[in-house]
This record gives structure tokens, sequence and C-alpha cells, in this order.
């Protein structure tokens, strides 16, 4: 007996020193991702990745979006980090502190093509002229509107070009048709984070939320302090309404049930709204133009390398893979994200059944990237909170405007 | 030689009990006594996301007793101690007693009553949140109907905190009831029959026997509910919404660190506040242990 179990031993220690004789010919490459939606597409691309090259094994961690950063912030202390993984807006804090590895050299190198990519969306990942990631896909804000509500009340439809005006009195003759009717249809809803709502308005409006740079806040800008009196002028008009009802419910919600004429909306929910009962009825078109324009904010996230990647070639042949053709093609036709990649953005279009894509692509044309700075993680949250209380009434637009200038600049002081 | 074979015998006994402790003991000495002293040396430090941290002496504690922030959750902490603790308290007893009065179907009621303790918090902050919507929610329905106009429970800053408490108190009563049932079944039945002797109604049954020697059960519900209560997050975090008008002033002492630590990344000043609460809720509860020399029965 004894014996068998020695030899079984000595069988299992062999096989075991076999296998990992086999892993060691392999390089292994670890890629880090948050969306467990997307884990499956990854999967696939991954599994091509390995089929064209052969030498590399890549290991796909998942970490949901709650533990994220605070995995890979401990993990970067001890070295114990992913290879490659998803980076967004918090990227300059990254760079600051040395742990992305500059791309520069790389693209240089294999003379990848940047130009291929949506400018606003490559740009955004550039820092003193270093790259450090390289795209994946990118989030456009527009106005979704149901032609049903706009004809069962005679009113005209938006049009490309429109201006707020415009809006407020196609909204205003909504309010005069749906008071007579009694059919309690909101003229115009929208969801009031930064992103779908006044992180766009305070460029339109002439003002700026950070500077080029990143040293200096704009919420002393005359355009930004407007911008939000613009906002509290539709709920105080009755043509939006007001924080209340959009708190507690989504406005895509409303939207989607039918009870809200024109929506202020991300493409991230495109999908959703293409899927809605009533969907053939969704128009979509650029947001008005307000005092200065009508660009939106542009969101994303790209892929990032470790800078203590143990394989950085390999490393790099992953991110290009992931950033490059195919794996955009197989993104978008999995419909999980909208390619910045030029070339594949046809691949997208044609997910939708009744949404007119091609709005998504003219916006992101005139977009700019969603503002950041390294402590962004430290004064968005001031700039939501305050904002909130803005648009409730509880401060004023002047007070509250200045109430972020004041804590946003002081923390943009202390990055230097 | 007999005193040495006992002193082996006791060295024995001593052994075995504390091994037989060990596993409790060597995962509150890792995960709770080393934990709560990282954390205090954390709250002396600037750690943030990466990078080694500098030590700051007292810095972090300076920042937060200038912060409004602070003083705010704070305050509301104290009102969600202030209204919750009293409604757990009496409706706990209350249910308690009732169910402990054998009428049919007493079983269905007592699994009736304990389901919101054996429920997902996720999931009943969740239904909550429908419950208390401004624009769909039932309760809001249940109030037009009868001619009231709509409330914004859960964006309004002067209602919010109430509505966090509502639930609160909703899914911890059932916990608490658990306790004070298996306290009530210790009470003897000799007193009531004598008391019924005497002529004592229900009432005065109650409050002359029921509540005096229940007081221990009713004390150690008190003590965790306070507990509790400083604590509160888990409610909060899930039912407001995001971007909530409502978010001020439902900010507790834990959602404040919760933000500090995780959401802006200033671990250290979030470990500052989390002394600070560990502070308050010491001190509220060494009051207790105090106090409750005054008014807890201990039936010896």
């Amino acid at each position: 007996m004894k014996r068998i179990v020695a030899f079984l031993m000595v069988a299992v220690m062999l096989l075991a020193f076999g296998t990992t004789a086999l892993a060691e010919a392999k390089t292994m490459v670890t890629f880090a991702l948050w969306d467990e939606n997307q884990k499956p597409m990854f999967d696939e691309i991954v599994a091509k990745f390995q089929e064209e090259n052969p030498g590399i094994e890549v290991e796909i961690q998942l970490t949901p979006w709650s533990q994220y950063w605070t995995k890979l912030d401990a993990a970067m202390g001890a070295e114990t980090a992913a290879d490659v993984f998803w980076m967004n807006t918090y990227l300059p804090k990254y760079a600051a502190a040395k742990v992305l590895e500059p791309l520069n050299s790389y693209i240089e190198q294999d003379q990848l093509d940047m130009d291929a990519y949506v400018a606003v969306v490559r740009d955004a990942y550039v820092i003193d002229g270093q790259s450090y990631a390289l795209p994946k896909g990118m989030d456009t804000v527009q106005v979704f509107f149901n032609k049903a509500i706009f004809e069962k009340h005679g009113v005209d439809l938006p049009h490309e070009g429109w201006t707020w005006d415009d809006m407020v009195k196609l909204a205003t003759q909504l309010k005069e048709g749906i008071d007579k009717a009694a059919s309690g249809e909101y003229p115009i809803v929208m969801e009031l984070d930064p992103q779908p709502s006044y992180f766009n308005f305070i460029p339109q409006d002439g003002g700026f939320i950070i500077n080029e740079d990143r040293t200096k806040a704009g919420f002393d800008q005359e355009g930004t302090v407007n911008s939000y009196k613009k906002v509290l002028a539709l709920m105080a008009d009755g043509i939006m309404p007001d924080f209340k009802v959009l708190s507690d419910t989504k406005g895509t919600d409303l939207f989607l049930s039918q009870k809200a004429a024109i929506l202020f909306m991300g493409s991230w929910k495109a999908m959703l709204l293409d899927d809605a009962s009533f969907a053939e009825h969704i128009g979509l078109v650029p947001m008005p133009k307000m005092d200065n324009s009508n660009v939106s904010v542009l969101g994303g996230l790209g892929f990032a390398m470790n800078a203590k990647a143990k394989d950085k070639e390999a490393a790099w042949k992953l991110i290009k893979y992931l950033a490059g053709e195919e794996s955009n093609k197989m993104q978008a036709e999995g419909k999980i994200d909208m390619p910045a990649l030029i070339s594949a953005q046809q691949y997208y279009a044609p997910n939708f059944k009744h949404l007119d894509a091609s709005v998504f692509f003219k916006v992101a044309e005139t977009g700019y990237f969603f503002p950041t700075s390294q402590k962004v993680a430290e004064w968005l949250p001031v700039v939501m909170d305050v904002s909130t209380q803005i648009l409730s009434g509880a401060v004023s637009p002047e007070a509250g405007c200045q109430m972020i200038q004041e804590q946003m600049q002081a923390i943009l002081d202390s990055e230097q | 030689m007999k005193s040495r074979a006992r002193n082996q015998l006791r060295r024995g006994e001593i052994l075995a009990g504390y091994s037989m402790i060990a596993p409790l003991y060597i995962g509150l000495i890792v995960f709770y006594l080393f934990a709560f002293g990282q954390n205090i040396y954390d709250s002396l430090t600037n750690k943030s996301s990466f990078g080694v941290p500098d030590f700051v002496g007292l810095a972090n504690y300076i920042k937060m007793f200038k912060a409004p922030y602070f003083y705010q959750a704070l305050q509301n902490t104290l009102m969600y101690v202030v209204i919750c603790v009293p409604l757990v308290v009496v409706f706990s007893v209350l249910v308690a007693v009732l169910l402990n009065v054998g009428v049919r179907g007493t079983g269905a009621y007592r699994t009736l009553s304990f389901l919101p303790a054996v429920t997902l918090p996720a999931a009943i902050a969740l239904m909550w949140k429908w419950l208390l919507n401004y624009e769909f929610g039932l309760i809001n329905a249940l109030l037009n109907a009868f001619g009231i106009s709509s409330i914004a429970w859960l964006s309004d800053p002067q209602v919010v905190l109430f509505a966090v408490s509502m639930v609160f108190v909703w899914s911890s009563v059932s916990y608490q009831v658990i306790v004070l049932l298996a306290g009530l079944q210790g009470i003897s039945s000799n007193y009531y029959e004598a008391a019924r002797i005497d002529g004592a109604g229900r009432v005065q049954q109650f409050f002359s026997i029921t509540l005096p020697l229940l007081s221990p059960s009713i004390f150690f519900v008190m003590v965790t509910s306070i507990i509790n209560v400083f604590q509160i997050f888990d409610i909060i975090y899930l039912i407001i919404p995001q971007y909530s008008s409502g978010t001020a002033a439902s900010r507790s002492l834990a959602t404040f660190f919760f933000e500090e630590a995780f959401i802006k990344f200033q671990k250290g000043y979030g470990a500052a506040i989390a002394v600070a609460l560990f502070v308050v809720i010491m001190v509220v509860t060494l009051a207790q242990m105090w106090f409750q020399k005054k008014w807890v029965h201990y039936d010896e």
C-alpha cells in the first residue's frame, strides 16, 4: 500500500513538473477589465489573439467596477497588477505616478497610424506628448426625441442645427398641447449627472470645467454660471420636470415609458432605446446650440500597459490587437462598444433596427473629452455634489459655482 | 506528587481551552485587532492610492474638524440614532409581546415577522426604493388616494432622513424580536399567575412584570441597535439614487467615510473618520453600560 502511494506521489510530481515546463514555454500576459457583460466578448477576442500569437497566453482578470480601482492601486503597490488593463478618466493620476508604460516608442516602432482613431479620443490619452493608452471605444451625448408625441400635439420635429431657444420654443408648444390634452407627458427630460447634462452645457455656453493645462477650474466663468441657469429655467417654465422627479426616476425610464418627448442622453443607452416598443418613432439629433456651440462630451476608455509588465513586447502585442481592426469589429458587431477606430464604425451602425447611428459619429467629430486631471477623483465628487444642490434649488447658481470654484481650485493647486 | 499531577491536569485543561477558542481568536486578532491598529496608524498618514504614505501627524483630524461635511454627517448620524433606536425598541417589544401570545397560527406570524431579517439588505433596499419612488411609488399613490400630494421621499432634503430611518426600522425590528421573544420565554409563568391572583390586569402585568423582567433583553437590543444605527450605510447607499438632492441630507458618518476613502481615494483621511466614528460609539456604549444599573433588572 505504502509503495503504491509513494509511486503515485512521484507520478503526480512528475506531472506537475511537466506542466510547469510546458507553461514556461509560453509568455503569460494578464489583462484586467471591470465589465462582466463585456467579458464573454473579450474571451473571444483573446482566443483569436492567442491563435495568431501561439507564444502568448492571456489571462483575463475580471474585477467588478466597485473594487476595480482599489484593487488596481493595491496591486500596483504589491507589483501584482495586471500587465494590460482598462483605463478611463483616471488616467492622468496613474500616468503621473509613473505606473503606466509610455507607448510612443512602441507606436513609432510599429508605425501605428494614430490618425485612424477619432482625434478627440486619441488625444485624451496623451499627456505632454506621450501616449499612455490606445482607445477602446467611445460614448457620445445627443438628443433623442419621440416623434409620436410631437406629431400628436402638432409640433415641428427638432432638426439639426437647432438652438437652445428653438428647443425652448418647441417644448413650450408641446407643453400647451400636453396641457390641453391632459396627456401628462413631459416636454424635456435629462439625467442630471455630469456626462449627459451640464458637462455639455458649460462649454456650450462659453464656460469651461477645467482649462487645457488642467491647472484652473472654470466655475468662476460667466458662461458656466449661465448654463446652470438655463437648465433651471427649463424647470421653472414647467417644460422639464423638477429635480424631485428627475432624481428619483431616470430620464431614460421616463422616455421609455413614453412620458417624455425630448431626452438628453448618451449613446450607452442607445441599444436599450432601440429595443423599445415604439423605437420606430425615436429620432436622433445633435444637441441644440447654446450661446457658444453645441459641443458634447465624449467618454470612453483605453487599454494601458503596466510600467512593470513582465513581458512588455507581448503586452504591447495584445494592446495593439485589442485596439485593432478585428477586435473593434467584434466589439462593434457584438454591440458592446462604439469604435473609436474610424474604419470599424461601419460595423456598429447596422446593430440598430431603428435609430440613426450616424448621429453618434457626427457628434463625435466635434466632441471634447470628459474633463480630467490627476486628482479628478477628488474634485469630480465636489462638482457633482454642489451641482446637485444647484439643480435642486438648494443653493443659487452663483453661490454654488463659487463653492465649486474654491474647492476645485484648491485641489488642482495641490496637484503640483 | 498529587499536586503536581493536578497542576499537569490543570495545564492540560488550559491548553485545551485555548486551543478551542484559538480559531475564533486568531481571526479576531488578524482581522479586527490588527486591522484596528493599522487603521489608527493609517489615520496619521496621507495614505492614498499608491506609493509609500507619509506620516502627517494629526493633519487628517484637523482637516476633519474643519470640514462642514463632517459635522453635517455627525448631525445626521445622531438624528438617525434619535429617530431609529426608540422606534426599533418600542416596535420590537410590541411585536415580541404580541407574538408571545399563544393564538392560532403563531408559528406563521413568527416566520413572517422574521422574513426581513433573512432577506438580503440589497433586496430590501431595492424594494423600498420603488415603493418610495416619487413618480411611480406605491406609497405616493396611496397618499394621493387620500388627497395628500406626493412626497419626494428620496430627494427632498427635509424628508430623506426619515425615509431612510423608516426603512432601517422596518428591516431591523425583526431580528431584535427574536432576541426579545427568547427573553419573554425565559420569564417564569409563576409571576403572571401570582399577579392574576392579586387582581392585576393585562396592562399592569405588562408594565410591572414583563417590562422589568425583559429589561436585560431590552438593554441588549438597545446597545446593538445603537451600534447598528451609528454604522448605518447600506440602506443609504442603496436607496438614495445617485445624484439625488437628498444625498447631503442623508449622509451618515459611515457614508462620509466611504466617499472619502473609496471614491476620493483619501484613505488616510477616511481612516481618521472611522476612528472618530469608533470614539463616538465607544463613548455612547460606555455611557449605556453605566446607566443600565439604574434600570436593568437581572433576575437572580
